[in-house]
């Protein structure tokens, strides 16, 4: 059964075409893996089905209501979660006030508050930030800083999460650390994920399936092993390169 | 012990507040007003700006409605003066969610600049429609009781402070906060940030309203110029920024501090005094950023302190 669905989803900005006629669909508990060059549409895939922006045309279904258009604010409450590539964490406040308020949001809005401390601790626990609770963002690694991105993210109690880009810039260790936790939030959560990313080793690693953009249109979407063996991905986006080293 | 001590303490304080019109003079009283129409002020505009994260430069304006509306209402209608300043605090609040609808989606210099000049608007349009007196202003009634004004605004003042603190408990709160830190983090979260912005500057305006509603009737004449006047606006957020923004009692303490030294400097040093607000605003911008409940909230303060400041708030 799907959980998020997308017909014929156009964004164009004043003649530019972001996306063209993209169709994609997530089934739930499912990890995607979205892939493409820059400037390919993965983002604005994201921020159209997010709120942040109105696609031109096209229908996008969450667990078959029509959510295209809704604001970000109402799509949020629905349980729909997402993570930014450039974090966007509070400064002014601490780890433990940063998840705090995110899960008195999102699809918390009607519990009572006291009883969202909880939600906010086990968060931060599962991202493994608990010793740093009381720290501010400004003293966190761009490691600790995407987890604490998810950890807001995940605060909000969502079925269904973006990650853009949660490992851009970390380094091997940290990349594996954080591939181990999203499997693992999928697990204790059951959420449906669908995320972004260019580094290879961790889309093979954790996707049950692949989605491919290339100039705003979808060239591609099926098997880890399929993508990577596919002549126009090769072409568009691997390289020839991708395909020796995987041979050898 | 020690903690019904502090409780005793503080009883004692809350008690000479509350009766400082029956053991001292007119002017100490008349003083105290000042400070406090002026906390309420400076509490409004850190609603919206210390909390909300939109520095309004024209929140004068809803000091100049409010005082108007109490004037228009004892003159006219001769209604009581509380049931004025409940006219007053609807109008405030009413203004803010009309104007804050479209200027809300504008931020930073673009909000600030705006909400200057609506301020100038409004002093224009009272400059010259008919029934507000134009420029030659309004005169009201005399009160019978001067110290009212003092017990009237005091708890004015403290039901803000009590309201703004159960406020910054709830989801509104956290939602102002957030969307200071990052709207677009904010609205990913499902915060309805159109709506938390409008209610934060309802509030702001509401209580603002109310200070000029005051004003009015204890000072007994407005005109335009005074109730309009730019600077309070610029007082309100030094007061604020000193005291400490987006602090529940920063902006209590900087009016206090201020219109003190201001009043003193104003008598004793009478050249001097005229440097006072722009030395203080360089200085607070340097040493203080984040303004005096900041300070008091370190432990073992040092010179350290202020030359991190220095480093850490260089542009």
């Amino acid at each position: 059964m799907n959980i998020i669905k997308g017909e014929k989803v156009t964004k164009s900005f004043s003649g530019l075409v972001a996306l063209k006629n993209v169709d994609f669909e997530l089934n739930k508990g499912e990890i995607l893996g979205l892939i493409g060059p820059n400037g390919s549409g993965k983002t604005t895939l994201i921020n159209v089905i997010t709120g942040f922006y109105k696609p031109t045309s096209g229908k996008i279904s969450y667990k078959n209501h029509d959510i295209s258009g809704l604001s970000p604010h109402k799509i949020s409450r629905l349980g729909i979660a997402r993570t930014f590539q450039i974090v966007k964490p509070f400064m002014e406040l601490t780890v433990l006030e940063n998840v705090a308020t995110a899960a008195l949001f999102g699809r918390n809005i009607h519990i009572p508050k006291s009883q969202t401390r909880e939600n906010a601790k086990s968060a931060i626990e599962a991202v493994g930030l608990y010793d740093k609770s009381s720290y501010k963002p400004g003293s966190l690694s761009i490691a600790e800083l995407k987890k604490l991105e998810i950890a807001k993210a995940i605060a909000l109690s969502p079925e269904l999460l973006f990650l853009d880009e949660s490992m851009a810039g970390l380094n091997l260790k940290e990349t594996q650390t954080t591939m181990d936790l999203i499997l693992k939030v999928r697990e204790q959560r059951d959420l449906s994920i669908f995320f972004v990313e260019h580094v290879m080793k961790v889309v093979m690693g954790i996707s049950d399936r692949i989605m491919v953009l290339h100039h705003g249109e979808k060239i591609a979407d099926g098997k880890p092993n399929d993508i990577v063996n596919d002549e126009n991905v090769i072409k568009a986006y691997l390289g020839k390169r991708y395909k020796r080293q995987k041979n050898a | 012990m020690n903690k019904v001590l502090k409780y005793v303490f503080l009883a004692i304080i809350a008690v000479l507040i509350a009766t400082v019109p029956l053991y001292s003079g007119a002017f100490i009283t008349r003083f105290l007003i000042g400070v406090i129409l002026y906390a309420i002020m400076a509490e409004g505009w850190n609603v919206i700006a210390g909390y909300t994260g939109y520095p309004s430069f024209g929140n004068v304006v809803f000091f100049g409605l409010g005082a108007y509306v109490t004037a228009l209402c004892m003159i006219n209608f001769h209604t009581p003066f509380i049931l004025s300043l409940i006219f007053s605090s609807i109008a405030g609040a009413l203004f803010a969610i009309i104007i804050g609808i479209p200027i809300l989606r504008l931020k930073g210099h673009y909000f600030a600049i705006v909400t200057l000049g609506i301020g100038e608007t409004m002093m224009a349009i009272t400059f010259n429609v008919p029934f507000t007196g134009t420029g030659a202003g309004l005169s009201l009634p005399l009160a019978s009781n001067p110290n009212l004004f003092y017990y009237v605004s005091l708890i004015v003042l403290v039901i803000f402070i009590v309201f703004l603190k159960f406020i910054l408990s709830g989801r509104l709160g956290y939602g102002m906060i957030a969307v200071r830190e990052d709207e677009d983090a904010a609205k990913m979260m499902g915060i309805d940030t159109v709506a938390v912005k409008i209610k934060a500057f309802a509030i702001s305006g509401f209580f603002t309203a109310i200070a000029g509603g005051i004003y009015a009737y204890w000072s007994t004449f407005i005109d335009p110029p005074t109730v309009y006047d730019p600077v309070m606006s610029i007082k309100m957020i030094i007061m604020t920024v000193f005291g400490g923004a987006g602090t529940l009692l920063g902006p209590v303490a900087g009016a206090f501090i201020i219109i003190f030294l201001s009043d003193f400097l104003s008598t004793h040093f009478t050249i001097l005094h005229t440097f006072f607000f722009g030395g203080l605003i360089v200085m607070t911008a340097i040493f203080l950023p984040k303004g005096l409940m900041d300070v008091l909230s370190q432990k073992g303060i040092g010179w350290k302190y202020f030359i991190e400041n220095i480093r850490k708030h260089r542009v």
